[in-house]
């Protein structure tokens, strides 16, 4: 797979995934997308990356593990944050913000369980890649 | 209170989180998981008192108005299996500790990831969430199942999860073809629509069917028997009384409110239900190892519990419940018996441990309680189980169906015999030795299993009262639809 088209193509693919990742995160409340959808990009990224050969050759042993320990965190920490604050488990807040040029932006707290989705999303791809590289088990 | 039921999920998924920094600490992560394994069974403590008097609980998941909210509810029945399951947590984990099988990478947080999932799905009133659940507790088991497992288990764990990742696309079809046709996945919205003849009938039955893969009845149980006896011991019986159980789980409920009052499931249920007894209970018969036999008789069983579910009513889905809630105890401990014979003696290949009576009298003591009681020799909590399905057979005219599971019980009760003289009786001759693990702790979580279903036998009232009370809002889920719809 790290031929010349792969490994010049995977830089500006790479920014561009990612992009739309963060842009599938953002647009997920109200519309199709989502902390899930846009870790799978974000994912699917990570794999470009690791295919072209451009990758970390070694990334540090159990980062993968700590970054899904987080995202899960942070999402069920916003869902009791919830159950403390409000009244209900996973209850949000709208807020709209005048955003000059822009326009009125709306942000929900919601977007914070979305990102925790994300964050564990890519680190499950993330330890899945690690594993199948790595030396731990190889394919028959 | 009731806006606390998220917490049953939130707090293993929690544990879990912490447990994956904590890892290389085998002391915490061992006391998390324990964490985790009593917190469910509190927690079903908890709400069996809070429905005490049939009632519901009822949590609407991000503080939205009934029909848009995701609701999670719980009755007597979800809280009977919360308290069930997070005891088999705790005595499979202790097994696991014991074996030193929790040293797999990753084994802790997945396993309270099973925990968090098994506890959302018995407490979803929303058949997507229920899928969302279902698919956390498989994950987390995929990772039990493979992780650090050599080629044979590795390849068994294929098996395991192809089939499962079959059931689940087949189930996410079901459920958005249910959606399609009746416009909401939520069950109080959904009660009743399978009645009609429609789409939403047929959505409805294949979603009966998607479960049916995952509870592994007959056709569908080839996976398991292909890959239970080939995970890890302590995984093993861990599973056994977690992830089929849900599917089954699942099925009552599906049955019951979605498809409730619909005669024409009825038929087929009760085919399903007569050959997977039987195909299981053959099944076992020209395996050689305990674990395989007791897989098999894993299948047979799931027969009796959708046996309930085609009779229907409240007498014999009293039964179901019952049945369900001490199958899981007694077939926990089988498995737990099972690995430890594997872990001292090195094998459970029949005819390997000759005079094993003998030798180890308490762990034979717990096998033979357990198999009596899969078997359905009173006074143990098994001979209640069948005597009420069999009741409840004979009541609504089904002889055949009941003629079937006497007999099956008694197929059951001779595989049993045939592991007894193949590995615990005879003279005592020192077979192929293990390694020396610690003995007591081995032993302990299928004796206190064992003894378990003694009480549960001896002192059925208690139990059947709430298997009752479960039955009855099965059989007509009006209270659980009116909770849920608010």
């Amino acid at each position: 797979m790290s031929t010349v088209i792969v490994r010049a193509l995977v830089r500006p693919l790479g920014f561009l995934m990612l992009g739309l990742s963060l842009f599938l995160l953002l647009r997920g409340h109200h519309e199709p997308g989502g902390g899930f959808a846009g870790g799978l990009l974000a994912g699917a990224a990570l794999a470009l990356r690791r295919l072209a050969g451009t990758g970390p050759v070694r990334p540090r042993a159990g980062a993968g593990a700590a970054v899904l320990a987080a995202g899960m965190l942070i999402a069920v920490g916003y869902g009791l944050v919830g159950l403390v604050l409000g009244d209900a488990f996973l209850g949000s807040r709208v807020w709209r913000l005048g955003v000059p040029i822009v326009g009125d932006l709306k942000i929900t707290a919601s977007l914070v369980f979305d990102l925790g989705v994300y964050v564990v999303v890519v680190a499950v791809v993330a330890i899945f890649l690690e594993t199948l590289e790595g030396d731990g088990w190889r394919a028959p | 209170m009731s806006r606390l039921l998220p917490l049953v999920f939130a707090v293993p998924l929690v544990l879990a989180a912490v447990g994956v920094p904590l890892r290389r600490s085998i002391g915490s992560s061992r006391a998390l998981v324990l964490a985790g394994a009593l917190w469910l069974v509190g927690a079903g403590g908890w709400l069996l008192w809070a429905t005490r008097d049939g009632g519901v609980v009822v949590a609407r998941m991000g503080g939205w108005p009934p029909p848009v909210a995701i609701t999670l509810a719980g009755d007597t029945f979800a809280s009977l299996m919360l308290c069930v399951s997070g005891f088999v947590v705790g005595a499979t984990a202790v097994f696991a500790f014991a074996r030193g099988e929790d040293r797999r990478p990753f084994f802790h947080p997945a396993a309270l990831v099973l925990t968090a999932g098994v506890g959302g799905a018995y407490l979803t009133a929303d058949l997507f969430n229920l899928f969302v659940f279902v698919e956390v507790g498989l994950a987390a088991s995929y990772v039990l199942v493979v992780s650090g497992a050599g080629r044979e288990e590795a390849r068994a764990g294929v098996v395991y999860v192809v089939a499962n990742l079959l059931a689940s696309t087949a189930l996410l079809a079901a459920i958005a073809l249910l959606y399609g046709a009746a416009g909401s996945v939520n069950l109080a919205q959904l009660a009743g629509v399978g009645s009609d003849r429609g789409t939403a009938a047929v959505a409805g039955v294949m979603v009966m069917a998607a479960l049916g893969i995952k509870a592994s009845v007959v056709p569908a149980h080839g996976w398991l028997p292909r890959s239970y006896p080939l995970a890890g011991p302590a995984v093993t019986a861990m599973l056994s009384g977690l992830l089929t159980k849900v599917g089954v789980y699942a099925a009552y409920r599906v049955g019951s409110v979605v498809l409730g009052g619909s005669s024409g499931i009825r038929i087929p249920l009760l085919v399903v239900a007569g050959a997977t007894m039987v195909i299981g209970v053959l099944g076992a018969v020209g395996r050689n190892s305990m674990r395989e036999i007791l897989s098999f008789h894993m299948v047979s069983q799931i027969g009796y519990l959708v046996m309930a579910l085609g009779i229907s009513g409240a007498t014999a889905l009293s039964a179901g419940v019952f049945f369900m809630v001490q199958y899981i105890v007694v077939k926990a401990s089988l498995f737990l018996v099972a690995g430890a014979v594997e872990s001292l003696e090195g094998t459970g290949e029949l005819g390997r441990t000759p005079g094993l009576a003998r030798r180890r009298p308490v762990l034979s003591t717990a096998f033979a309680i357990a198999a009596l009681s899969l078997a359905g020799v009173p006074p143990l909590s098994g001979f209640v189980g069948k005597l009420g399905l069999v009741r409840a057979a004979f009541d609504a005219r089904e002889y055949l169906m009941g003629g079937v599971a006497v007999v099956v019980s008694f197929l059951t009760l001779a595989s049993m015999v045939k592991i007894w003289n193949g590995s615990f009786g005879g003279r005592a001759v020192r077979g192929p030795r293990g390694r020396q693990t610690p003995a007591r702790l081995l032993v302990a979580p299928g004796l206190l299993t064992a003894s378990l279903s003694v009480v549960l036998g001896l002192g059925a009232e208690t139990l059947w009262a709430l298997a009752e009370r479960a039955g009855a809002a099965l059989a007509d889920p009006g209270a659980y639809v009116r909770a849920v719809s608010g």
